[in-house]
Formats: structure tokens, sequence, C-alpha cells
């Protein structure tokens, strides 16, 4: 089956600025978060897959189509870009209806369309104002109602969420997921990595241009062998539990944060060490209040997998 | 992990002609324009060129009713008829009222979506540059051959059903065509010209005074070079003598001393036009790119 986004060692350079670098990557249905620093390259990968601009090296196929050839293939994408371009003067179910009709659609059909849209994205109420009127966080809702209004399969947004208010972002981060468990194709980057930790766990994480890593967070963090896992545990009995715990082979460190009454493990085996968790708390009784991985999320694998590359920069 | 459903929800809506896409550009810029702070001075400019054409269709009206002239004691042998030179001056006329149209209203086309970089909310539609630009001309276009080809045609045909006549009609059949293509190309050369001064630069203003600059400079270096080689041939490089020469061949005047007097033809001077439309629209597709790279 054709994958609906596909980039076949993609690079772009500006001159010769590096954008990014032999890209390979495949997105599925789903949510895909993609993630990186402030020009790591995260608008130029969604700018080069939505045939915005054109890759220096290698290819890119939406639904097998190239985007930048084949203009058709842009009723099934949607773009919600990084700019803030609007016609001011147009009200926003306006510029939606003119968006749409450059779609094909027919002006009644166009319009029905746009406030719907509008309605999803909440603003039904502001349709008729001015784009001029707007605040920030409804001109970027309005961006986001503009790349879902014609109903794509492929929707790239690049960092939907600035500018919006905690409410903003929440609404949006739940119509993200609901996208992608309909079976959409939903690309969307952002640089504060905990918005995406808690939308989904398969990510790509870009940084200078080169893909670090892709795929289910947890899986990645899988493959960080020379990052010990951590285990943050408290109890009633911290020092107790430790000097059990120090007793088993696969566990590499144990400190205890005696302020919060935890416990932190370093480990290259955590399914062993849980497994012996078990053991000791039934054996001995013990009783753990709470039990976290601290590095088993987006943000502690993004530091991990750029931390040897900031060293060498820095 | 969530099992998500695999098959691809078709686009449901029924595409209009590809052609036809790019109208909606031309049609949402003029509704800004005519709702926009410079509405009032396009309507004064809009009525300007309206009321030169009134005073064409007043004069083929008072020829058709020669009577009104005998009344005054004007004598009727003397007044230049209603022929092919009547309607070449009638579009002729318009030129000025064309060109603070095409200023006014071209300016901002594209250097306002530059300066906004709202490009890409074009073209991450299935809209390709090419009809992107064309969305942009017509916004120029249409107003164009609305002030010069439409009422042109408009006063030949009052003429021909008022008092021309099957004579007038047998003799001066070609000009319909002749009023329609001199317009056209008219309205080609200077929507290319503004919108590709306009996506040089990311005011509007700046954009105006470019083509300005443009149109000064070049009759200037025409002048220069006729004065320094002491020669008339030079006149080819000034565009507004281009098009009265193009008029003049189209128009069938190429008999009249004016014609005679150019040093070049009529289809040289269509060359000349077109190869600076040409020029105009290889700049306007080297600049307008979806995404601006700032280097």
């Amino acid at each position: 089956m054709t994958p609906p986004v596909a980039l076949y060692d993609v690079s772009k350079w500006y001159g010769e600025v590096l954008g990014i670098n032999g890209i390979t990557v495949q997105l599925t249905p789903g949510v895909t978060g993609l993630l990186g620093p402030n020009g790591a390259g995260k608008s130029t990968l969604l700018k080069v897959t939505a045939g915005l601009l054109w890759p220096s090296r290698g290819r890119v196929e939406i639904f097998g189509a190239n985007p930048w050839r084949e203009v058709e293939v842009y009723r099934r994408i949607g773009f919600c870009h990084d700019g803030d371009g609007f016609y001011d003067a147009l009200t926003g179910a306006d510029f939606l209806c003119a968006s749409l009709r450059m779609h094909g659609y027919a002006r009644q059909r166009a319009r029905a369309l746009a406030y719907e849209a509008l309605e999803l994205v909440g603003l039904a109420d502001e349709a008729r104002k001015r784009i001029g009127a707007y605040s920030k966080g409804m001109r970027q809702r309005l961006k986001l109602a503009h790349a879902v209004a014609h109903n794509p399969d492929v929707i790239l947004l690049d960092e939907p969420l600035a500018g919006m208010d905690p409410v903003g972002r929440r609404h949006t981060l739940d119509l993200v997921a609901r996208w992608g468990a309909e079976g959409k194709t939903v690309a969307i980057s952002s640089h504060i990595l905990h918005e995406i930790d808690a939308l989904t766990s398969n990510i790509m994480m870009i940084s200078h241009g080169r893909l670090l890593a892709e795929g289910d967070v947890h899986e990645v963090r899988g493959l960080l062998r020379e990052h010990p896992h951590q285990i943050y545990l408290e109890c009633a009995e911290p020092r107790a539990l430790a000097s059990r715990l120090i007793a088993v082979e696969q566990v590499r460190q144990v400190s205890l944060d005696s302020t919060r009454r935890g416990i932190l493990i370093e480990t290259f085996d955590p399914d062993a060490v849980y497994d012996r968790l078990t053991q000791v708390v039934i054996e001995d009784g013990v009783s753990i209040d709470l039990m976290t991985s601290p590095d088993d999320n987006v943000q502690a694998v993004f530091a991990y997998l750029t931390r040897g590359r900031s060293d060498d920069s820095g | 992990m969530p099992v998500y459903d695999q098959h691809y929800h078709p686009w449901a809506g029924k595409p209009r002609p590809r052609w036809h896409r790019w109208l909606v550009i031309t049609r949402y810029h003029l509704s800004l324009l005519f709702t926009g702070k410079g509405r009032n001075i396009l309507i004064l400019i809009l009525v300007s060129a309206g009321f030169i054409h009134f005073c064409f269709l007043a004069y083929v009206y008072v020829m058709a009713n020669r009577q009104i002239l005998e009344q005054y004691a004007i004598p009727v042998e003397r007044l230049p008829g209603i022929n092919a030179r009547f309607f070449l001056t009638e579009i002729i006329a318009q030129t000025l009222t064309v060109a603070i149209l095409t200023l006014i209203m071209g300016a901002g086309l594209i250097a306002d979506d530059r300066r906004d970089n709202a490009i890409p909310l074009y073209l991450s539609k299935p809209l390709t540059v090419t009809e992107y630009l064309l969305g942009k001309l017509g916004v120029l276009a249409l107003p164009i051959l609305g002030i010069t080809a439409v009422p042109t045609l408009l006063v030949f045909v009052l003429h021909w059903l008022g008092g021309g006549g099957k004579e007038f009609i047998l003799t001066y059949w070609r000009l319909p065509f002749a009023i329609v293509a001199l317009s056209v190309l008219i309205a080609l050369f200077c929507g290319a010209l503004m919108l590709m001064a306009s996506s040089l630069v990311k005011k509007g203003a700046i954009a105006g005074v470019v083509v300005v600059g443009l149109f000064i400079g070049h009759n200037v270096l025409a002048g220069v070079l006729n004065g320094i080689f002491d020669s008339r041939k030079f006149m080819i490089i000034s565009l507004q003598f281009d098009f009265y020469r193009l008029g003049l061949w189209l128009f069938g005047l190429e008999h009249v001393q004016e014609a005679q007097e150019f040093p070049f033809s009529g289809l040289a001077a269509a060359g000349v036009i077109l190869a600076a439309t040409a020029l105009c629209w290889a700049i306007l597709w080297r600049q307008v790119r979806p995404v601006e790279v700032v280097k």
C-alpha cells in the first residue's frame, strides 16, 4: 500500500545554508509529532513535504504523487503554515469561502464548509468579523480551519499552537488527536516537547536539519543503550528499599532523594528491575506511593539525542 | 496503541474546471478593492473613463443627427468622420486612465502578499504559480478591458445600428477585432509590468514608483539615443510610440502620413511589446515562489 506521505533522501539547502539533510521517512495514518528546537529544520521539512519548497535532492511523494508538480494532490493536503498572512479586510467566513472556492467547490458548498470549519475550531461566533480584528490566538485557529476546511487526508501543521491561550491549546490538541483517530495522516511540529508528549508517542526528532530518531518514543528510548533508564520511586522507607534494590544485579546505581522520600534507580535492564521490584514489594510488604520513569518521555529522549551534538558544537 | 482505520477518506467535492479556479482570486481581489479605502478613487477614475466614452458616443449621436449641427451653423463636412481613426483615438484617449488605474489597483497585488507571507495561502491549494499570476493579472486586465474594449465596441455597434448602416460595417468589419486586439495587448502589457514591479518589492507604493520610473526612464533613453545618433529609429524603444504604431497598423491606417513617418513597422512594434511583456512575465515567474527564502 502506498504510504500517504513518503520522503526519500530529501535534502534542502538555501544556498550554502543547510535546511534539512538526507531525510528518509514515511508518515502513516495517525498523529506524528515533529520535534526539534527553533531552527532545526521542522518548517523546511513540512514545506518540502507540502510541495511548497523544491527539495535540492531526493523526492517527496504524497499518495504517490509529487506535490511540487501535481498540484491536484493539494485537494488531499491541508497545510497550516507558520506565517501570519491574511487579508485583514475579509471576514473569517469570506476568507475560508474564497480558499475553498480555489479548491473547486461551488459557492454554496464552500460557504457551508467554511462555517463547519469555523465551528470546529471554535470561531463560529466570529465568522462575520473582519480578520483584522482577530487576536493572535483567533488567527491561529483560523489558520487551522483553513488547513482542514476541505477535509484533507494529510494535515501538515507547522507550530499551530504558537500564540494560543491554554484553552485554545487544549482544544487544538483534542482536534488533532481526533483527526489522527479518524485515520488522517497528521504531522504537527512544535519545539515545546511536552505538548506533543501529551498528544502522541509517534515522533520524529530533528536537529540541525538531520533526523535524529523516528517512531514510538518508548521504543526510541529503549534503543538509547548508552543512557541507563531511570526509575523514580516514593515510599515511606526509602533507605530500606534502596538497600534491597542495590543488591539487584541489574541495578547500576541508586540515589536517595531524602527531601521527597524518593529513590532514583538507574538500570540498563528496566524490565528485570520491575520484576525484582515486584518481588521486593511482596516479600517485604513495602508500600510504594509513586513510581515513574523520568527519562522515558519525549523531553528526556530528545535531551539524550541532542546532548552529544550540543557538546560537539559547544 | 490505538489501531487506526487504514482507509482514506476520498475528497467529496465536485471540482470546478481547472481554468475556472484562478478567477476566484480575481473576483475576491476586485471585491476587496471596491470595498476598501480606495473605493472612491477607483469609482472616480471609472467615471472619468466613462465620461470620455460618453463624449465619443455623443459625437456619434450628433453625427447621426446632423440637423442639430446645422441648426448651429456648424460646418459638418469639416468635422472628422467616424472611421478607423475615430475608434483608435477613443482607445488612445484612455491611456492616462489606464495608467492611473494600473498604478492604483496593481501596485500592492503581489507586494502585499510578499509582505504578509501570504503566497503559501494560494499555492497550498490546487493552483499553480501560473494560475496565481493569472488571477492577479485578471484584477488589472478586466477593468482595463472594461474601460477600453467594451465601451469602444459599444460605440462601434451603436454607430453601426444608429447611422453607419451596411456600408459602414462592410468598410470597417475588421475594426472590432482591432479594438479587441489593441485593448488586450494594452491590458496584458500593463498588467504584466505592474505585477512584475509588485513582485520585486514588499511595498505597493514602491512598486508604483518603479513603474513610473521605468515609464519615464525608457522614454528618456529613447530620446537620448535618438539625439546622440541623430536618428528617429530609437523611437522603437518607447512603448508609448510602439502602442500607437501598433494601433495604426491594427486599425488599417498604414496609409496615413503619421504611419509613414514612423521608422519601424507595426509588426516590429508588436514584437517589442510582446517581448517586453514576455520579459515581465519571466521576471514574475522567477520572483513568485510559494515560500520566501531569506538568505
